[in-house]
């Protein structure tokens, strides 16, 4: 079972957020790349494709909708599975990243974090 | 030039009187001839028969067959006629005549101037010897001497013969038997009837003249004295007309004197009478100028109470024209109130919807308030003459009178500043959730690690401290998730989007994540579902309802009770009803239990947990939705709440938010 690890990436401008989810991730086998905004996170996603995203809505210097907006419009970015995991409950942005295209979304506040990476798991395949 | 009923009169009367006399004595002048002789025939008439009365017949008869010898007779006739005729002095000559065989020859027999032709002397007068006894002369010309001997008569026209012009007059002589044997005559000489009749015209025309002058002026004396009343009570009611207190003075006790005390008592009934109703249209017409006063300030005030009216109003009649409009409305809409009255209501702005497309003519509130007689309420955009546009709320009622439909009221305002803070305070809220659940998902990930023993094992107590961290955490989510729905839900942002859900399903669900709970409590709970299990519901919101009734009823619910959760539908509605046999409500504070924070008494002690949210976001999301929710208690019997939709389903809403779990 020497199979590559598959790479999840996660943009939130919360380190914690990322350390959290990275250090539970990686305790299940996950590849993690953690940007802190909307930029960065945009240019290593370019470089290393990931196999899945977990974006924040809300985001200095780029906001997730537009990442996921540019994702979509690239080669390597338009199959790849999307979580949206924010505290923002604006219906008009999930409204609208749900029109772009996204696997699930799930706010911060009212999910475990092994929820999470249940639903990762499961959009990836990897359940069991 | 107005002339009097008194001076008519008078003229009317004077001009009668003086044709009256005129013709009256132009009538006596042209008769006085005839009547002077009649006068005179009758006079000889009478005078004949005195004469004819006194003489003996049978004596007379003696004269003309010559039995008087010694003319005794004679004489003594003639003395009869001489006497007689000395009593009227006018008579000039008397005479008896008789009838002879011959028609119309008569003879003489005595003249009261004749001898008779045999007296002794011998000496006749030459006058005396044409007339002798038996002379006969022919009178065929006096038809009067034929009828003498029948009656008394006289002769019409003045007769002339050798000894002059005169006018005679007959009676008969009668013997015994009454029959006439002779005549009687007795002249007078036509020139004294003439200067009688000359004497007589003098004397009328004097009369006449005097009458003509002294009637008229008598008659106006007269008519003065007595039309003297009239215009006094003429003049006293022309006064009477300008002045009430105008009376007639007459003091006569005659009918002018009653009709003068008659008016007056008349006109002073009338005067008091005229001043009670003066009195009385004095005080009427301050009435009125006092009511008049009143509505004026009435009008003020009420000119004044639309003008302060901070929001604009707009009257309209029940076509839609616009009969008033206040000063915010030409404030708001841009509009002057002399342009916009008469006109209809939508030619003032036109309405946009919340989505700011326009709305048809049968949803604009005021046909909808027409139509459904109905208080309709608009929220959205309105566009002005000039283009611009604005936000605003209005209010439009029917005004009803007697049962009738007149016109609406539009009451509105501009909302542009509610709308910004109500962007704002979404915003805020948003923005302050997102930053109060940022550290909180953080503390719940990290115990979530912590108590998954990531970070190595845990000691016991060390648990069951994060353990309570964890729960602590969680209820801190689930209060910032309520406080986020209440604001939601006093914007009245949130959406409601019915799709057919499985109640039973949602229901299982639900019960699922308090599975523990029940199980640990001991608790009995029963479902029970009519038919079908499908409703038209928004999910997020039924599940928002469940879980805080089911979650109350668990919480309040002691160790080994009962709940029960029933789907009932009914002919045009559908019942939700969720019964525990828990605590229960005390009965005096059953009335607040849908108000927010609000925690019973008995249970605070039982149960410290709880937000006072529940029931009051729950009762939010029925109303809004279109349902209804209504509760039984008893302290420590438990309770029923029960949730009544129409079988149609929850009413759709727009909105911007989706309340939270």
């Amino acid at each position: 079972m020497n199979k590559k690890k598959k790479i999840v990436a996660i943009i939130d401008d919360d380190p914690d957020v990322v350390e959290a989810l990275e250090d539970k991730l990686k305790d299940c086998n996950y590849e993690t790349l953690a940007a802190y905004n909307g930029k960065d996170g945009l240019e290593f996603m370019q470089k290393n494709h990931p196999d899945f995203l977990i974006l924040d809505i809300i985001m200095p210097k780029m906001d997730g909708l537009v990442v996921l907006q540019k994702m979509r419009e690239s080669d390597w970015g338009k199959n790849v599975p999307v979580m949206i995991l924010t505290n923002v409950s604006e219906n008009e942005k999930l409204a609208k990243a749900l029109e772009i295209g996204v696997d699930d979304y799930k706010i911060k506040a009212d999910v475990k974090l092994t929820d999470i990476v249940e639903s990762v798991k499961k959009i990836l395949g990897d359940s069991n | 030039m107005k002339i009097s009923f008194k001076t008519k009169l008078i003229i009317f009367l004077e001009i009668f009187l003086i044709v009256s006399n005129a013709l009256l004595g132009i009538f006596v002048w042209r008769e006085l001839s005839y009547m002077v002789r009649e006068i005179s025939r009758n006079r000889l008439m009478a005078v004949a028969s005195s004469a004819a009365a006194v003489i003996d017949a049978e004596q007379h008869e003696k004269i003309l067959t010559g039995d008087d010898e010694d003319n005794d007779d004679y004489a003594e006739v003639q003395s009869v006629l001489v006497k007689v005729m000395e009593a009227n002095k006018d008579v000039f000559d008397m005479y008896t005549m008789r009838k002879t065989e011959e028609e119309d020859i008569y003879a003489y027999v005595v003249g009261a101037n004749e001898t008779k032709d045999e007296n002794d002397d011998g000496i006749i007068e030459q006058w005396e010897e044409r007339v002798e006894v038996g002379e006969e002369e022919d009178m065929s010309i006096f038809p009067e001497i034929r009828n003498a001997y029948d009656v008394a008569s006289a002769d019409r026209k003045i007769a002339c013969d050798i000894w002059g012009c005169f006018l005679s007059g007959y009676a008969p002589l009668k013997n015994e038997a009454g029959d006439a044997v002779a005549l009687v005559g007795a002249d007078i000489w036509a020139d004294d009837i003439i200067d009688f009749e000359k004497k007589a015209k003098i004397v009328i025309a004097l009369i006449m003249g005097f009458l003509t002058i002294v009637l008229p002026l008598a008659l106006y004396l007269f008519l003065h004295l007595i039309l003297r009343p009239v215009s006094v009570i003429i003049k006293g009611l022309e006064k009477f007309r300008h002045d009430l207190s105008g009376r007639l003075e007459i003091n006569s006790k005659d009918e002018f004197g009653l009709i003068a005390s008659t008016f007056n008592r008349m006109a002073s009934e009338l005067q008091s009478l005229y001043r009670g109703l003066e009195e009385k249209v004095r005080e009427k017409t301050k009435q009125l100028a006092d009511k008049i006063e009143e509505i004026k300030k009435e009008k003020a005030k009420d000119e004044a109470l639309l003008a302060s009216i901070g929001e604009g109003m707009i009257a309209t009649d029940e076509k839609g024209k616009v009969i008033v409009i206040n000063q915010q409305t030409e404030k708001i809409l841009k509009i002057s109130a002399t342009d916009s009255i008469g006109k209809h209501i939508t030619r003032l702005s036109s309405l946009e919807d919340e989505k700011e497309k326009p709305i048809s003519s049968e949803e604009q509130p005021l046909s909808k308030a027409l139509s459904l007689a109905s208080r309709i309420a608009f929220s959205g955009y309105c566009t002005r003459k000039d283009g611009t546009k604005l936000p605003i709320f209005l209010v439009c009622s029917p005004v009803v009178l007697n049962k009738k439909i007149i016109g609406t009221i539009t009451l509105f305002r501009d909302i542009s500043r509610e709308k910004e803070i109500d962007k704002a305070k979404s915003e805020f809220v948003s923005l302050a959730s997102h930053q109060l659940k940022s550290p909180l998902s953080n503390i719940g990930w990290y115990t979530e690690m912590l108590l998954a023993e990531d970070a190595g094992k845990l000691k016991k107590q060390q648990k069951k401290y994060l353990e309570k961290v964890a729960r602590a955490n969680h209820k801190m989510v689930e209060l910032v998730n309520s406080f986020l729905n209440i604001s939601r839900i006093e914007m009245g942002t949130f959406i409601v989007e019915p799709e057919i859900i499985n109640m039973k399903d949602m229901a299982s669900e639900v019960l699922d994540e308090f599975k523990a709970t029940i199980v640990n409590k001991k608790i009995t709970v029963t479902q029970n579902f009519d038919s079908s299990w499908n409703f038209s519901a928004d999910a997020k919101l039924m599940r928002i309802i469940f879980q805080n009734l089911l979650s109350n009823a668990i919480k309040y619910t002691p160790l080994g009770g009962k709940i029960s959760l029933d789907f009932i539908e009914q002919e045009n509605e559908v019942k939700i009803k969720v019964s525990d046999t828990g605590y229960g409500i005390p009965e005096n504070q059953q009335k607040d239990i849908f108000t927010k924070l609000f925690r019973a008494d008995n249970i605070k002690e039982k149960e410290a947990e709880g937000s006072g949210l529940g029931l009051y976001i729950v009762k939010s999301i029925v109303e809004v939705s279109g349902g209804k929710i209504m509760f039984e208690s008893k302290e420590n019997r438990g309770t029923t709440f029960e949730i009544v939709y129409p079988k149609t389903g929850m009413k759709e809403k727009k909105g911007i938010k989706k309340l939270n779990l």
